[in-house]
């Protein structure tokens, strides 16, 4: 059985009198140890998805099976434990607590799993050795970002959810990022998942997930993935 | 477009409805509390106008230590200013009623309806006649005395009570109060206990004074409220006045009664000294009788031996005379024996001479016979008649010689002779027996002549013989008549010495008669001086007894006369004495302060406007800061929706409309709600509580417009500022900008970690809760300051309720440890006095009691005064089982000596004295004498000036009287038995758990606006709480969220936040406390009154329960909080651009 197994997705969002759909019957699988990239327009309910996956969200029917676990069967606290332990997130804006410095980001979410890495190790893996005392304000975007790739990297989550990890990043940057995150599923096996609505990135995924109107549209398989230094957009 | 806007405020009203609320309510609480609090006072006011004018209280009350007299009344009347006066009585008796003595201070009233401080009539009427009263409730209660009962007064002093009243009793014709009295507090006075317990109100006419003892007026001036300065300041220029003519009419009238009292004292004088002469008279007519009776002794002892002497010399001259007699008896016997045996050689001699002549004539008659016989013849006839012739010549001259003889006898008789008969009758009868011899002689011639003439012729013859016998016959004859001659010589010289001693004898006689004669009335008048002597002892006895007696009523009468003199005197010697300290009449003029009850009343009222000025400001800081934050927030959460309807060309105006009108509407809704709350509310509230003390009726509470307009305003300008500060903040950012949320202060280190130390040690999540707490400062200063604020007003008002409450325990248990405190009249004998103390002692009700003498003074220090009373235990030693001296500032304890005066907190604070200071202390009859306080006692009631009896009598040059006893009730007794109490020397008995009562109602008034404060408080903390908790969550929804998905259970996600918040509340609760015990300081300085300290012990139950409040609605909120925090949607927070 597949690491992950999306079936029939659904997810309504009520505002008001209107009725969105933003999930509307997703499937998909995702093996273990893959860098799977999900791709689409905005608003095709890919973050929708993400947050499912990821048990910040519910969704109103399907199959959400991560490692065998039917994570749309959880209640609250399944959900938290879920997050706690089996995945790391990345988001657009990074979302590290401004209060706490680099290390400290990364000890917050260490500190509450079962089987941590070393935050300053990781933080030194993901190069920024000599920032680890620094405040995020003190950070520029991409080392904020890498902090936020540290911090769920050292939860060593079974799954690495990235949404838009480079959007607010330049080139530069974004391939740094993207580079980590490969390497985060090349080196140590971890199944990664990158919701991105920049069709370039795809060649570096294992697979990759076509989402448009709330649908899988086509799920491709890269047997040859490239490094994301090599690629261009 | 307008009416969209208005939609989107509206909306934005209901999106935010709990922040809308909160401004709202805490506006509302705020001023709620500030309209009503502030309110409170001028209410309290007002209702004290209202009763005041209703019942015509007079502005100024005249009381002179003289009195006023008419000339008095006439001068105040004309004085400037005065509108009205009325001149009263007013005088102070005892009531004895179930063994209660009630000191009772009565006053005259008038029965015009319009007279000066008209009683407010409860029940029944007013009286109307003589010996009718009007009392007041309480006193009702207290003696369970109703309408219609009567009761008899008795003088407090040593005046006659028909000294000032024409009446003693009275019925009770209803019950009133009266706005002199609208406190419990009936002053004192210089009877009994000196506590007045009741006022009575009698007729005018039932005053039997001289003078007027007060006067009553209202001035021209006094408009404004009777609490407010103004009125002090309209009423200023007519008690100016007064005291103007107070100093001219205390000259003149202390010229009269100088010039009035002199001529009594002159009078007096005149009446000791005319006493004391009459004295001095009754005392010199005594010594006269004194002396005239012991002279009259004198001559009776005198006379007695005088008697005696006499008697002596009577008996004396009695037996000297009788041997006298005797001897010249036995000389008169022996003299008349002599003459018996004269007599008898006499008779011898005659009758030898009869013999002789016998024979003579024998012989003659022979002669003359033998004559005869011779002449017979011759000279018969010649002869014989010559012879016989010449015989019967010779007898008849014999027989006239005879008789002769016996005539000169008998002539040489005493007729008066006792033997003067008998002599005569012998001379008779010798005369008879010589004329019996002569006739027998002539006889015998004639027959001798026959003889002779027979014999003549015979004797011639015989011649010779005859011649010789003739011769012989001479011879015999001459012989004869020789012998004769010689015998009547001798019978002569016998007649003689018979004469002689008859005479001797007669003589004796009469003398022994007249010696008799004489010792008789010599004895007579021994008998009568005897008597006379026994008169006069009898008289004597008489007199002296009479004496005696007169001694005894002189002694009696002077003794009396001398008490009379010597009190006469002495109450001369003190009316001169009086005269020479008679001061000038010293006018007192007292206004609205000077009235205990009125005094306090505004007080009250003045304490409750500093309460209101302090507390509501702090709580109104609270509520404004609360929505000063709530609206910052607002706007600054909005400031993306700002930039964009900037960026959309919005003008500013309608913008600062938006929030204004949320601002606005959400103060202005919760004001007016606040204020209709706070009017209604809180001053009946209070006013009702302070009702239990000050009898004051009740008005309608007013809708004071500009407290309204006032609180409103401060609460409206107060949430709509910031929110157009902030609002225009935002607007002056460029558009893009402002679209943009407010980046979050920046991480930093905290201050903490400068403590590597104690860093170090600080779990991870303790670090960031110790970073999270410095990182958001604004949030930090505004919960710590909202937590403390409402802590500190939670505790005050639990402080205060300490300061209040554990007043009675400590004054009524700890201080005074004393069951009972009697008091008797400081008059009474040594006698009265052991009885009383021999009674209570038998009764075995006390365990055991002490003395002392109390009484009032005033302490005077640094020129200001204050009225105490001035105890001086008789046993000090002993004294501290009943009163426990210790000091006021660490409670240890302290000795009462001769050093100095102990004087309690209250005082002391009051006079700011402090051991070492200088106090002068001065009694009612204004004796005075400074001391040195040794010692500030612990004491929250009244001023009281301990002192040693010794150190009293250096001060005071008099030992002080006890008038009081304290006294341990024993286990089991609850009261002094009515066979103690009844004495005549207890003057009445008071328990201090009944004080403790009354203390604890007095206490209660102000314990509800202490409720008000606490419940007021405690809605406060709720709502800042929870406002800014809210903010809170707000403010760090990304936080919380990013938090959320790193998978943190919903137990450490509030964990992370709660430890902030229980940090913060912790701190604030602290600092809160600290803050509280300020306000609380603060507020007690403010509002504490001068007789009356407030207690500074805090419990620690009043740390603890403002604590655990504030920490409970603390986490009430936080409660309520979880579902937010839980409910925090992680990917809508997340997905915001940052």
């Amino acid at each position: 059985m597949s690491f992950i197994v999306v079936e029939d997705l659904i997810k309504e969002y009520h505002t008001g009198e209107v009725l969105v759909r933003a999930a509307d019957g997703v499937s998909f699988i995702i093996e273990k140890g893959e860098l799977a990239v999900v791709v689409g327009p905005s608003g095709a309910g890919k973050s929708t998805v993400l947050n499912i996956l990821g048990g910040m969200d519910t969704c109103d029917s399907g199959r959400v099976l991560v490692d065998g676990t039917d994570v749309a069967a959880l209640d609250q606290r399944g959900l938290t434990l879920y997050r706690r332990n089996d995945i790391g997130f990345v988001f657009q804006f990074y979302n590290l607590i401004p209060n706490l410095t680099a290390l400290e980001n990364v000890e917050l979410a260490a500190q509450i799993c079962k089987a941590p890495l070393d935050a300053e190790d990781v933080l030194h893996e993901v190069g920024l050795g000599q920032r680890v005392e620094n405040f995020p304000a003190q950070l520029s975007g991409g080392e904020q970002q890498r902090v936020a790739i540290a911090r769920a990297l050292a939860k060593n989550p079974k799954l690495l959810l990235c949404d838009e990890p480079t959007g607010a990043l330049d080139y530069a940057t974004g391939k740094v990022v993207l580079s980590l995150l490969q390497d985060a599923c090349r080196n140590r096996g971890m199944t990664v998942v990158i919701i991105t609505h920049n069709l370039a990135l795809t060649p570096m995924a294992d697979r990759v997930i076509h989402i448009r109107n709330g649908k899988a549209e086509s799920i491709e398989l890269n047997p040859n993935p490239i490094s994301v230094e090599t690629i261009e957009w | 477009m307008r009416s969209a806007f208005v939609k989107s405020s509206l909306r934005q009203i209901k999106q935010t409805l709990p922040r809308f609320l909160s401004i709202l309510i805490i506006t509302a609480l705020g001023v709620a509390f500030f309209a009503g609090l502030r309110l409170t006072g001028p209410y309290m006011q007002m209702a004290g106008d209202a009763y005041l004018e209703q019942q015509r209280y007079a502005d100024i009350k005249l009381v002179s230590t003289l009195g006023f007299d008419d000339d008095d009344v006439s001068a105040i009347q004309r004085a400037d200013g005065v509108q009205e006066l009325s001149p009263g009585y007013s005088a102070s008796v005892l009531l004895e009623q179930d063994d209660t003595t009630y000191n009772i201070q009565l006053l005259s009233i008038d029965d015009s309806r319009d007279t000066l401080n008209a009683p407010l009539i409860l029940e029944g009427r007013l009286p109307q006649a003589s010996g009718e009263c009007l009392v007041e409730p309480n006193f009702l209660r207290t003696s369970g005395l109703e309408l219609g009962d009567e009761v008899t007064f008795r003088s407090g002093s040593d005046d006659d009570i028909f000294d000032s009243l024409k009446a003693v009793s009275y019925t009770i014709t209803g019950t009133a109060q009266s706005p002199l009295y609208v406190s419990e507090n009936r002053g004192t006075n210089d009877i009994g206990n000196g506590h007045i317990d009741a006022f009575f109100l009698i007729p005018t006419e039932d005053f039997n004074l001289e003078v007027y003892t007060e006067i009553y007026l209202v001035t021209q001036e006094a408009n404004s409220s009777f609490f407010s300065s103004e009125y002090l300041a309209a009423i200023k220029p007519t008690i100016d006045a007064l005291t103007i003519v107070g100093e001219t009419r205390s000259v003149e009238r202390y010229d009269t009664l100088m010039s009035e009292a002199n001529s009594e004292l002159d009078e007096g004088r005149r009446e000791i000294a005319d006493g004391r002469a009459q004295l001095a008279d009754a005392e010199a007519e005594l010594e006269n009788a004194r002396v005239e009776l012991d002279d009259a002794w004198a001559q009776l002892d005198d006379s007695a031996s005088q008697l005696e002497t006499g008697k002596a010399s009577l008996n004396e001259n009695k037996s000297a005379y009788s041997a006298q007699i005797a001897s010249e008896r036995a000389r008169l016997d022996d003299g008349y024996a002599q003459l018996a045996a004269g007599r008898s050689q006499y008779q011898t001699g005659l009758a030898e001479y009869e013999q002789g002549e016998a024979q003579y004539q024998q012989g003659l008659q022979l002669y003359q016979q033998g004559e005869a016989e011779y002449l017979d013849g011759y000279q018969q006839y010649q002869l014989g008649v010559t012879q016989l012739q010449a015989a019967n010549d010779e007898l008849q001259q014999q027989k006239t010689l005879a008789f002769q003889q016996l005539d000169s006898q008998e002539a040489a008789l005493d007729t008066d002779d006792p033997g003067y008969a008998e002599a005569l009758a012998a001379i008779q009868s010798q005369r008879e027996a010589l004329t019996l011899q002569f006739n027998l002689a002539e006889a015998e011639l004639t027959t001798q002549q026959q003889q002779l003439d027979a014999t003549g012729l015979e004797l011639e013859a015989a011649k010779a013989q005859l011649d010789e016998t003739s011769q012989q016959l001479s011879a015999s004859r001459a012989q004869l008549d020789a012998a004769k001659a010689t015998l009547d010589a001798s019978l002569q010289q016998l007649e003689t010495s018979q004469q002689q001693l008859d005479a001797g004898k007669a003589q004796l006689e009469a003398g022994q008669r007249e010696a008799e004669a004489r010792f008789a009335s010599a004895q007579q008048q021994i008998d009568d001086g005897q008597a006379a002597w026994a008169a006069g002892r009898e008289e004597l006895l008489t007199g002296e007894a009479d004496y005696a007696q007169g001694m005894k009523e002189f002694e009696a009468e002077r003794d009396e006369a001398l008490l009379e003199i010597s009190d006469a005197e002495e109450q001369l010697a003190s009316a001169e004495e009086d005269l020479a300290t008679l001061e000038p009449p010293k006018w007192y003029l007292l206004d609205l302060e000077d009235n205990p009850g009125l005094y306090g009343f505004k007080s009250a009222a003045e304490q409750i406007m500093a309460l209101a000025t302090t507390i509501p400001i702090l709580f109104f800081l609270i509520a404004a800061l609360v929505s000063m934050t709530s609206m910052t927030r607002l706007v600054d959460s909005d400031r993306t929706q700002i930039g964009t309807y900037k960026a959309l060309g919005y003008r500013n105006g309608s913008l600062f409309g938006r929030y204004l009108f949320y601002a606005l509407s959400a103060s202005l809704i919760g004001g007016l709600i606040g204020v209709v709350l706070g009017y209604n509310v809180i001053p009946p509230l209070i006013f009702d509580a302070y009702g239990t003390i000050y009898s004051v009726p009740a008005i309608p509470v007013p809708f004071d417009i500009p407290y309204a307009l006032l609180s409103i305003g401060v609460a409206v300008v107060t949430a709509t500022v910031p929110a157009l500060l902030v609002t225009r903040h935002i607007m002056h950012e460029a558009p893009a900008e402002t679209m943009r949320p407010a980046a979050p202060p920046a991480g930093k280190h905290s201050l903490v970690e400068g403590i590597k130390p104690l860093w170090r040690r600080l779990s991870f999540l303790h670090k960031v809760t110790l970073r999270n707490l410095f990182r958001y400062k604004k949030r930090l200063f505004m919960t710590l300051i909202g937590v403390a604020g409402c802590t500190a007003l939670m505790f005050a008002g639990f402080g205060l309720h300490d300061s209040l409450s554990t007043v009675s325990p400590k004054q009524f248990g700890q201080i005074l440890r004393y069951d009972v405190q009697l008091d008797f009249k400081n008059d009474a004998s040594d006698e009265d006095r052991a009885a009383l103390f021999s009674a209570l002692d038998s009764t075995n009700a006390a365990d055991s009691f002490t003395t002392l003498s109390q009484q009032p003074v005033e302490a005077i220090a640094d020129g200001s005064s204050r009225n105490v009373f001035l105890a001086s235990p008789d046993n000090p030693a002993d004294f501290q089982r009943f009163i426990d001296f210790r000091t006021s500032s660490d409670g240890s304890p302290i000795s009462l000596d001769d050093q100095g005066v102990v004087v309690t907190a209250g005082l002391a604070r009051s006079l700011d004295l402090e051991p070492g200071d200088s106090i002068l202390l001065r009694d009612l009859d204004s004796n005075e004498a400074n001391f040195t306080v040794s010692a500030v006692m612990e004491n929250y009631i009244f001023h009281y000036v301990y002192i040693s009896p010794g150190l009293y009598e250096q001060g005071f040059s008099d030992r002080p009287e006890s008038n009081q006893i304290l006294a341990l009730l024993s286990e089991g007794s609850d009261s002094i038995p009515d066979s103690v109490l009844n004495m005549d020397t207890v003057t009445g008995a008071t328990y201090m758990e009944e004080n403790a009562a009354e203390l604890g109602s007095m206490v209660g008034a102000l314990k509800y606006v202490v409720w008000v404060l606490v419940i007021s408080a405690a809605a406060l903390v709720f709502v800042v709480l929870f406002s800014l908790m809210t903010i809170n969550m707000e403010e760090r929804n990304r936080e919380l969220a990013s938090i959320k998905v790193l998978g943190f259970l919903d137990r450490e996600l509030a964990a992370y936040v709660y430890r902030e918040a229980i940090i913060l509340t912790v701190v604030g609760i602290i600092f809160g406390l600290a803050l509280g015990v300020g306000l609380e300081r603060y507020i007690i300085a403010t509002i504490e009154v001068d007789s009356f300290m407030f207690s500074s012990d805090l419990l620690w139950q009043s740390f603890a329960l403002s604590a655990i409040l504030t920490a409970a609605f603390a986490a009430i909120v936080n409660i309520i909080m979880y579902r937010e925090i839980i409910r925090i949607e992680m990917v809508s927070s997340l997905k915001n651009v940052e």
